[in-house]
């Protein structure tokens, strides 16, 4: 018995270094320099509003969105006739609201009148569809990234039209959030707590960032450059130094 | 291990890096999702030096299920999930009470504020380590305590749930048939009594989910602790008896006469390491001196009662760099107090992860440290299992 245990340990082995092609990163690992209560119901994603650069918009998995401040206070709140907002980007026309339940995009204007609702059909899990959303500047078109099993990264054209499609499975296990900022593409990953900053052109992975905290769902930068997570279980408001190269 | 039974295997490991689908049906509103798993697995016994029965080294298919998961906007929920091979052994008349053909067949309605109701079949809110899905194991067992000899894992009937404080407090409380898995015979009982369960958790500092394996890797200690309970009565009428097997296999399951079921499970995760405790006692009034689990004392010298529990406790790791989860777990139980010793159970187990949960090369080993004799005399002493699991979601 012992021999054949040894036996299978050994073929184990062997499995483990044939298929040990993961690709790994080494990251820096920051720390966040405050965080805060938010009064959002499990808070999905965030960005800055663009108009008022010192307040953000705030995805609820509870189909709303809330505009909230830089101390989490709740100023504006829109329920929409989605189910599971999971991505929002917005920038001084319009706001985006993706809905992962309907594989919709709802779009605002920044009344909060929703102007006009998109579905981009999609065949994957349930809760393994749309979950990140920004605009690429850099070839002037809009990005919408799949969870996992596998992550998609769909180039939209400005009348959110599919144009491209990357399967970007490679870089991380899932990701949760997208976000665009000073010339560079930045990715979230939930279940590996990793920031990625890419090449907005070949979408290269240049940099890693480790983020110790709890199921974050949510990036963006503020107008000084800190980096701003939201964690859905936590339902908290981490503030991040700026990154350093 | 033969060279070319190694190659195959390798074969088998590479060829499941590659991407598998998930057939997602949506209208906007109502979203039906469409998933299952294949799980098979070579399974070999030390026995005992007086038995010759090698009938369990054998090849297994244990699952082979589809599963319906529904989503009508945020107001209805609905699941429906078989597995063909429980099926097949169930048209025999034999029910394994953890793997039985018909895993959940429910509806929830989510529509109120404060809380959900379900109703239909599917798993009890009891023991952390029953409501573990499967699939986020690495075990190709569950333990024997909470794999439903001693309490059933399923039943037909009705669930009330409610969350508070971020989801960290969670709270069930239901109605069943108490006729665990049996249930799906249809008819009660004799007794036509039923059987409450209920259980209350909380977590800290976040909600925890119900799984064993720290696969997000915590980068905060995160701590859950359930305590649950379930009671009915099934004092039979004079003259009735229970139905075939309905007590399952130490007679546990069906009573007739009172009974109590309660426990607490604790559960721990930091940084990949994770931690879980769970123990279960049963208070069982059989209405009848004469019942057999008396064991032929008399009701002065049992009080007209007897007990039966036990505890289990795991720890893992996952190791996210190798994409590997190693587990070891003990488990010790008494299947009635009335009789001398406790089952004394080992078992590690290691998972290679393909592709997540989703593909997974698992092995276990079984160690049987001590046993109960005279209630439960086992013809092996070890075994182990190696096999593969893929879930097409």
């Amino acid at each position: 018995m012992k021999e054949k245990f040894l036996q299978l340990l050994t073929l184990c082995s062997l499995s483990l270094i044939l298929n040990a092609c993961a690709v790994s990163y080494d990251s820096v690992k920051i720390k966040p320099n405050n965080s805060i209560n938010l009064k959002v119901s499990e808070p999905s994603d965030i960005c800055i509003n663009p108009i008022k650069p010192n307040h953000f918009f705030v995805a609820s998995d509870d189909g709303y969105l809330a505009e909230i401040d830089r101390s989490g206070e709740v100023t504006r709140i829109k329920e929409l006739p989605i189910y599971d907002a999971e991505a929002v980007y917005a920038n001084e026309e319009n706001i985006y609201v993706v809905d992962e339940f309907s594989r919709s995009i709802t779009v605002l204007n920044h009344d909060l009148e929703v102007e006009r609702k998109i579905t981009i059909a999609y065949g994957g899990g349930r809760n393994r569809s749309y979950e990140a959303f920004t605009y690429n500047p850099v070839k002037d078109k809009f990005i919408l990234l799949t969870e996992m099993s596998p992550i998609y990264l769909f180039e939209l054209t400005t009348d959110l039209k599919i144009h491209n499609e990357i399967n970007m499975g490679k870089i991380a296990r899932d990701i949760s959030a997208a976000t665009f900022y000073k010339g560079k593409l930045y990715l979230l990953s939930d279940e590996d707590k990793l920031i990625f900053r890419l090449d907005p052109s070949s979408y290269e992975v240049e940099k890693t960032w480790y983020v110790p905290v709890v199921n974050p769902e949510g990036m963006a930068f503020d107008e000084d450059g800190h980096v701003l997570i939201v964690s859905d279980d936590r339902e908290k408001l981490y503030y991040f130094n700026p990154l350093e190269d | 291990m033969k060279t070319h039974q190694i190659l195959f295997l390798s074969i088998i490991c590479c060829f499941t890096q590659y991407g598998w689908s998930q057939l997602t049906l949506s209208n906007g509103e109502h979203v039906l999702e469409i998933s299952g798993r294949v799980s098979t697995y070579y399974n070999e016994r030390n026995l005992k030096p007086t038995n010759n029965n090698r009938n369990k080294d054998r090849f297994r298919l244990r699952d082979a299920q589809i599963q319906l998961e529904g989503r009508i906007r945020n107001d209805w929920a609905y699941e429906l999930q078989v597995d063909f091979v429980d099926l097949a052994v169930a048209g025999t008349g034999d029910i394994d009470p953890e793997n039985p053909g018909l895993m959940d067949a429910w509806v929830k309605y989510k529509g109120l504020e404060f809380i959900e109701i379900q109703a239909g079949y599917g798993k009890l809110p009891y023991s952390r380590n029953s409501l573990v899905p499967f699939i986020y194991s690495p075990y190709w067992q569950r333990a024997q305590l909470t794999r439903g000899e001693f309490f059933s894992r399923r039943d037909a009937g009705l669930t009330l749930s409610t969350s508070t404080w971020k989801q960290r407090i969670k709270a069930y409380a239901g109605i069943y048939t108490g006729l665990g898995e049996f249930s799906l015979r249809g008819d009660n009982d004799a007794t036509g009594n039923l059987e409450y369960v209920s259980r209350v958790e909380i977590a800290y500092p976040s909600r925890y989910r119900y799984r064993d394996i720290d696969y997000f890797v915590s980068p905060v200690p995160m701590f859950v602790l359930g305590v649950n309970g379930r009671y009915t009565d099934r004092t039979l009428p004079e003259g009735r008896e229970f139905p075939e097997d309905l007590g399952s296999r130490y007679g546990l399951r069906a009573i007739d006469g009172e009974r109590y079921v309660y426990g607490f499970d604790l559960a721990m995760q930091y940084k990949g390491f994770s931690a879980q405790f769970e123990m279960h006692q049963m208070l069982a009034k059989p209405a009848n001196p004469l019942d057999p689990n008396f064991l032929g004392f008399t009701p002065e010298q049992t009080d007209g009662r007897f007990y039966a529990g036990g505890f289990v406790t795991q720890a893992n790791y996952f190791w996210k760099r190798a994409k590997s989860i190693f587990s070891v777990r003990y488990e010790e139980f008494n299947i009635n107090d009335l009789s001398p010793g406790n089952a004394k159970r080992f078992s590690p187990a290691l998972a290679y992860q393909f592709s997540g949960f989703d593909a997974m090369l698992k092995f276990q080993y079984f160690y049987i440290i001590d046993e109960e004799e005279a209630l439960d005399s086992m013809r092996w002493t070890e075994q182990w299992r190696i096999g593969f699991t893929l879930n097409f979601k």
